[in-house]
């Protein structure tokens, strides 16, 4: 049997030994990656039995899981026993190791990563060069930098990582505000999944409202009606369109009226024809751009006879009023 | 020895290059800071300033161009000044200013090789007898604030006396009219203040600047010693009570000065890169006027929302034009459509601005 390659550890050697599966205290905080196990891994147990043994602790009064959680779940479903390789009693921080050393076929993504560095950062801060090494990342990387920010968040905040809602780069934005703040923030990003972009504007637009109004997070959001947002039958989609637009209002109110503005009578104007009208450099310049797309001559002829119709349009005045 | 200003104080080493050392303005230096230590650059050196949080002056050897083009912006009307580069950084602490993310250090660079930049000048003036120049050293570095170092702009003045074709312009936020007593003809020197609102002033111009009162008492010394001044509010800024503050620093202007004593008046709303606003984010942390309704320009630079620039600036125009100044007052940086809905005209209704401003530098 192949026997994993083992860091230079003290006597006793490691042992094998069977054991039940129910026995083994599999609760380590140092499986900081554990998942429920894959089919096919369910699959070729059943099958073909543990092809490789778990590794574990055996110097207290039940033998302590180090790293093999998903086989130990599978084989303790199956009521069968488990071989085990004792490696003697270990540290917290050469557990955390053996188990890193033991997962690193995984794909260490962003939240993988934060949930390693978050225990390793608890036992000893000034050793995480170690921990990169393992992982074979560079601690100066835009993402090590980035997931040692996240650090500085409340643990809360790795589950919504880990689920997608927010990404690593959201550190940065989220690191701004007081804890409180973040537990007003919390609902907004644990219900919706947001974009990389969509997540940072918004956390950057409160931000700054904030900043500028002198105001906490909470009543930053109640003013904008945030939690009758969280509270709507809207789709996420169409809810977190609704909160940005809300945030975004609040941040710039004359450029969001002006756009609001410039719409209506926009659509107005265009109405039933399938001319759009736009405008350009963020109200810098006055201009207007109309445009169309026609696919042939009798296409054609129908734009010129709209844009003829439209050009005589009284929403034009409401449209030109900030013309110089 | 002399006392120095309050804005001079945190001066901690003076650092020279060795070719430069026994000039003139570097032994002037010496005299006048004789207790700071004294270092010598061999030329194979640089000066390495690192995260020195203290003022290091610099006196350098400079071997770029002396006179060139204020860099002015693309798409907006730029005045076309040109800039006599006397060296670089201020010692003030104002949140808004560019050169805190231009220079990023504490370091203030004088160009101590007098002799160059004469002769640069010299060429560049006698080769257009004929062609007026409209210059200002207040680009890089406040006009007048190392003036009790270095005594430059009292060395400018004196050696400009002889091209009647030249006028300077020196901007400024302190007060020292030490240059005086060397200009020849007040005609061509052009003293010049930065108002702002006393708001922004008090909160935003951090360090040992003059007060707007004491900026606008030198500015009526100058006036009476038979020299214009020109006034800058620039850079304008968005803030709750805006109104109120501009009002009361245009009523103080008129309180000291006549309309005629005033060659030109700028305007100009604050403009910024994105460097800038992560230094006044980091710099100085209370400045809020940073989370305004900036928008990018055509240039790329942000820019306070188009409406509300120009409810400042027809503000401002309105109470200016109700003190009697009307031709004076023109815009830095600012598009056609601005022009027109603030001062009715645009640049190329009399001609270009630069044509314009030459022409009001020069008025008799």
């Amino acid at each position: 049997m192949n026997v994993p390659d083992l860091p230079n550890i003290s006597v006793p050697a490691p042992q094998l030994f069977l054991c039940s599966a129910q026995e083994v205290d599999g609760q380590g905080e140092w499986l900081f990656w554990s998942k429920a196990p894959s089919p096919i891994l369910e699959q070729s147990i059943k099958d073909r039995g543990q092809l490789v043994p778990v590794v574990v602790d055996a110097s207290g009064s039940r033998p302590v899981l180090i790293a093999g959680a998903a086989r130990l779940q599978v084989l303790s479903a199956l009521n069968r026993d488990v071989l085990c390789l004792d490696v003697g009693a270990q540290s917290l921080w050469d557990k955390g190791c053996m188990y890193l050393a033991s997962n690193s076929q995984e794909i260490v993504d962003d939240s993988r990563l934060v949930f390693a560095l978050r225990f390793f950062h608890a036992l000893d801060a000034g050793r995480l060069g170690e921990v990169f090494s393992a992982l074979g990342l560079d601690p100066r990387s835009r993402q090590a930098r980035l997931a040692l920010s996240w650090l500085k968040l409340p643990r809360v905040w790795d589950e919504l990582l880990a689920m997608g809602h927010l990404s690593l780069p959201c550190a940065v934005g989220l690191c701004s505000f007081d804890p409180d703040d973040l537990q007003t923030l919390f609902p907004f990003f644990s219900t919706w999944s947001w974009s990389r972009s969509g997540a940072n504007n918004v956390l950057t637009w409160i931000k700054e409202i904030m900043i500028r109004d002198r105001k906490k997070a909470a009543a930053v959001l109640e003013a904008l009606g945030g939690q009758e947002i969280l509270d709507t039958q809207l789709s996420p989609k169409d809810a977190m369109t609704t909160l940005s637009a809300a945030i975004w209002s609040m941040r710039f109110p004359h450029w969001s009226a002006m756009e609001e503005k410039f719409s209506t009578a926009a659509k107005a104007i265009v109405n039933k024809t399938k001319w759009q009208l736009s405008h350009k450099d963020q109200f810098e310049t006055g201009f207007v751009e109309l445009t169309t797309r026609v696919a042939n001559g009798s296409e054609l002829q129908q734009a010129i006879t709209d844009l003829v119709a439209l050009g005589s349009h009284p929403m034009w005045d409401e449209l030109f009023e900030e013309k110089d | 020895m002399r006392t120095l200003p309050a804005y001079l104080q945190g001066i901690s080493r003076v650092v020279v290059d060795a070719t430069v050392a026994n000039s003139v303005l570097a032994q002037r230096v010496r005299e006048r800071l004789g207790n700071l230590p004294w270092e010598v650059l061999a030329e194979d050196q640089f000066l390495a300033s690192g995260l020195a949080r203290e003022d290091i002056l610099y006196l350098k050897n400079y071997k770029g161009r002396f006179l060139r083009f204020c860099p002015g912006t693309s798409h907006y009307q730029c005045c076309g000044y040109q800039i006599i580069h006397i060296g670089e950084n201020c010692p003030l602490r104002c949140s808004y200013c560019i050169l805190q993310a231009y220079f990023q250090d504490r370091v203030l660079k004088v160009w101590a090789n007098q002799d160059d930049l004469w002769r640069e000048l010299d060429q560049a003036f006698s080769a257009h007898p004929g062609r007026r120049f409209r210059v200002g050293t207040g680009e890089f570095t406040d006009s007048l604030v190392l003036e009790p170092l270095t005594g430059y702009s009292r060395d400018l003045v004196e050696f400009l006396a002889n091209y009647p074709q030249v006028c300077l312009e020196l901007k400024s936020k302190v007060v020292d009219l030490s240059w005086m007593d060397k200009v020849k003809d007040p005609r061509q020197v052009l003293p010049a203040w930065s108002m702002n609102a006393p708001f922004i002033v008090e909160h935003e111009e951090e360090g040992q600047r003059a007060t707007l009162e004491e900026r606008l008492d030198a500015a009526k010394t100058c006036a009476q010693a038979g020299f214009r001044v020109c006034l800058h509010f620039d850079p304008i800024i968005y803030f709750p009570g805006w109104q109120e503050g501009y009002a009361q620093t245009i009523a103080l202007i008129f309180e000291y000065l006549r309309p005629q004593d005033i060659a030109y008046l700028s305007l100009g709303s604050f403009r910024h890169m994105p460097d800038l606003r992560r230094c006044i984010q980091e710099n100085f942390p209370d400045s809020t006027y940073i989370y305004g309704e900036f928008i990018t320009g055509l240039d790329g630079k942000q820019r306070l929302l188009r409406p509300l620039r120009v409810e400042q600036f027809q503000f401002l125009v309105t109470a200016l034009r109700q003190g009697g100044l009307d031709k004076q007052l023109y815009f830095c940086m600012e598009s056609d459509e601005v022009w027109r809905s603030v001062l009715g005209r645009t640049p190329k209704d009399f001609g270009g601005l630069y044509r314009y401003l030459m022409d009001r530098a020069f008025e008799k």
